[in-house]
């Protein structure tokens, strides 16, 4: 019998996108129109043939399970397969007890009736695409216990992934430290959040951190643990983003219109799915102008498009000229109005102001819903 | 299946549609690709879903393994939710035998018993093959106030393209005295959309009649229309206002593209109530170059943009390559325009990779698909 894998996606301390995640996780936030970034782990999970999977969810469960609904996007065989939302309902409120580890705990039921072999931890905000299978069976011919994916950054590690934690290996692949990553070095090894680890490994890691710290999640426990036991790095070579800030969702999300960017991250042979809105093709009317945009379903688009990104649904109507912005579904931009550096989310309408200039550093964020 | 519905829908998607040429060589006609990212069935399966019917069964026969994978459990148009129901029909052996359906009469005639376990009390009967959005909820309506043994869904249509149809003569209270099917001299330009509401008692009974009829075609309009009428039972034409259009030839299947164009048209595909379902594909976003220039035109998800596209209707994962230049045309799922090639009045079907200028005629558009 094959080797069975419980996949879980963590998403506790997710990064923040100022106000575009102060009513949904970073994890159901729209990416490239299309997307939302937990898509990306859940179809790793998929092409690798992974199908029992849990999603740890810290807070704003409404956006998560309205995103996920029965899972059934993401899962191959709907009886075999389940995707299940895990809640800790009773610390939801004492956010110090809040942790993955708690989560886990309070649903430990879920891993049980699985019952897996070995167990992928992974986290939404690193960006990227792997064969998770393929991580496991080199994890189990390693004869480790936990291994841990890396990246090894050459360059402005200063400036990009803020708050992850940067690791330290010996000669040997070993992790000997893990510390959160402040920005005081250019260039090292970073974790992507995502360990491999066989279950009764992972039981003990749950045993060990509730009874060291009720508030250790396991990246805590991970570091704690680093420099006695065995944690086994394995560098991941492809290209991968952490969506750390509202500032790098724009940049990392235009970046991509770069076609050479575009397709280190997507492979034909690797597709992501997401959840169908049945959403008709965008209709560009008569005088338009788009130039270099991932344009999502359902849009119609009367005036001027570039640099940027569209949603489902969103109207552009005449005269308007929206450049490198991000636009959410839903949006209406009005007649003769300038969006420049501009991230809209959506649902918004842009009725009465003629311009929104933001700058790259500095982007302006309209809320949800809301009539400017 | 221990169900009770009031009404049920029988879709006829067997034909081959011939007059589609290449397009249905491998596929049957309801399956073939439509305004960007849906099939011609998504149509009546929508509609369906839309009018709150819960049972359906689709009679499929000509090169149906595409076609009954796509139907499935119905998932796609949601109708396989509890106490929904949907059932691919192709033709079956039976202790009497083989057969196949021969004709669209002899087809709901072979599914008898499937719709006496529906214990329905009324039947819709559909074409896999036309576009247009309706409720047949008021169309039951309509068929319950006249107290109708028969409702034929009726549209205008020119007089001069009239002879193409199974004409009928109605009152002023749209009781029908006279139907001809494909008439040389056609003395209405009222139309029949090939949509029946059947009281099922009375169809069950006709569909067995017509059974024992050697000279029978077995076709509604030609013969349990007429033969109905002839016996005097109720027959109503229900008038139907919207955009329909019957999508038989490879000239209409583009016009009917393009009408998709028109800022006007009644189909209001785009519109947010009364959704048109399809399978969802794993395309990326569509993705417009900066080389790219595009206006007045229809493109879904998947397609990749670096060259010209002018009022024209461009499919999924459809690829325009630098410096061409497509007008006035239909591209399909997957296909390729290469650098520099012109596309005009064309229809281009899945996957054909286009190397050389495809020119048609307004009236006369050129098909080109993979051999």
């Amino acid at each position: 019998m094959s080797i069975k894998i419980a996949g879980l996606v963590d998403c506790f301390n997710n990064p923040e996108f100022g106000p575009l995640t102060q009513h949904r996780p970073m994890a159901s936030t729209s990416f490239l129109g299309r997307y939302a970034f937990i898509d990306f782990p859940l179809s790793n999970f998929l092409n690798s043939n992974i199908e029992n999977i849990g999603v740890l969810t810290q807070n704003h469960i409404r956006s998560l399970s309205k995103h996920l609904s029965s899972g059934r996007s993401w899962i191959k065989n709907t009886k075999i397969g389940e995707l299940s939302l895990l809640y800790n309902e009773p610390a939801v409120h004492t956010a110090g007890y809040n942790t993955d580890i708690a989560n886990l705990i309070e649903n430990m039921t879920f891993l049980r009736d699985i019952h897996p072999d070995y167990v992928i931890i992974c986290n939404p905000n690193f960006l990227y695409c792997c064969d998770y299978r393929a991580l496991v069976e080199d994890h189990i011919a390693s004869g480790q216990r936990i291994s841990l994916l890396y990246k090894h950054i050459d360059k402005d590690l200063k400036n990009t992934f803020t708050g992850a934690t940067k690791i330290r290996l010996n000669g040997n692949n070993k992790v000997v430290s893990m510390d959160v990553n402040v920005g005081d070095e250019d260039c090292g090894d970073v974790s992507l959040g995502c360990i491999v680890l066989d279950y009764p490994m992972l039981e003990s890691l749950i045993e060990y951190a509730s009874s060291t710290s009720k508030f250790f999640n396991i990246n805590d426990c991970l570091k704690y643990l680093a420099p006695t036991a065995v944690i086994r790095g394995v560098p991941f070579n492809g290209y991968v983003r952490d969506f750390d800030s509202l500032e790098h969702y724009l940049e990392y999300s235009l970046e991509l219109l770069d076609r050479d960017v575009f397709e280190s991250l997507f492979d034909k042979e690797w597709p992501i799915h997401t959840r169908t809105y049945d959403t008709p093709p965008t209709v560009y009317q008569k005088g338009c102008v788009v130039k270099n945009a991932y344009i999502a379903n359902g849009c119609t688009i009367k005036g001027s498009v570039t640099n940027s990104i569209l949603g489902r649904g969103v109207v552009i109507e005449e005269g308007a000229v929206v450049k490198n912005c991000i636009i959410s579904n839903n949006v209406k931009i009005s007649k003769d109005t300038i969006m420049e550096n501009v991230i809209v989310d959506r649902e918004a309408k842009i009725l009465h102001t003629l311009e929104i200039v933001g700058t790259k550093e500095n982007p302006i964020y309209v809320a949800r819903g809301d009539v400017i | 299946m221990p169900m009770k519905e009031e009404m049920v829908a029988m879709i006829l998607a067997g034909g081959r549609g011939t007059r589609l040429k290449s397009l249905t060589s491998k596929v049957a006609k309801p399956a073939v690709f439509f305004g960007g990212r849906y099939r011609i069935i998504d149509f009546p399966l929508s509609n369906v879903a839309n009018s709150n019917i819960h049972a359906v069964g689709v009679l499929t026969q000509y090169e149906s393994t595409a076609l009954n994978n796509y139907l499935g459990s119905g998932r796609n148009w949601g109708l396989n939710g509890t106490g929904s129901l949907t059932s691919v029909l192709p033709p079956r052996e039976t202790p009497e035998g083989a057969s196949w359906y021969s004709g669209t009469a002899d087809a709901i005639y072979q599914n008898i018993d499937w719709l006496d376990k529906t214990h329905c009390k009324y039947v819709v009967i559909l074409s896999g093959d036309h576009i247009y959005k309706m409720d047949y909820a008021e169309m039951l309506r309509f068929h319950k106030q006249n107290n109708a043994d028969v409702t034929i869904a009726c549209i205008k249509v020119p007089m001069a393209e009239a002879p193409r149809f199974g004409i009928v003569v109605a009152d002023e209270n749209n009781q029908i005295n006279e139907f001809q099917e494909k008439p040389k001299k056609p003395k209405s330009d009222y139309a029949s959309m090939g949509i029946y509401i059947f009281t099922y008692d009375l169809l069950r009974k006709a569909l067995l009649e017509d059974a024992k009829d050697k000279e029978s075609e077995h076709d509604f309009g030609k013969n349990i229309l007429p033969t109905l009428l002839g016996e005097g039972k109720r027959l109503f034409a229900y008038p139907f206002k919207g955009y329909w259009k019957d999508v038989g030839t490879v000239q209409s299947l583009w016009e009917a593209n393009m009408d998709l164009l028109n800022g006007d048209c009644d189909l209001e595909l785009f519109a947010n109530n009364f959704k048109i379902y399809s399978a969802d594909t794993t395309s990326l976003p569509q993705f417009i170059a900066s080389t790219a220039k595009v206006e007045d035109c229809v493109i879904n998800q998947g397609a990749i943009i670096h060259g010209q596209v002018k009022h024209s209707v461009i499919c999924n994962e459809v690829v325009i390559e630098k410096g061409a230049s497509v007008n006035n045309a239909v591209i399909l799922p997957g296909a390729v325009i290469k650098k520099g090639v012109k596309v005009n009045y064309a229809i281009i079907g899945s996957s054909a990779v286009v190397e050389n200028d495809i020119i048609g005629k307004e009236d006369d558009v050129v098909l080109y698909t993979v051999e």
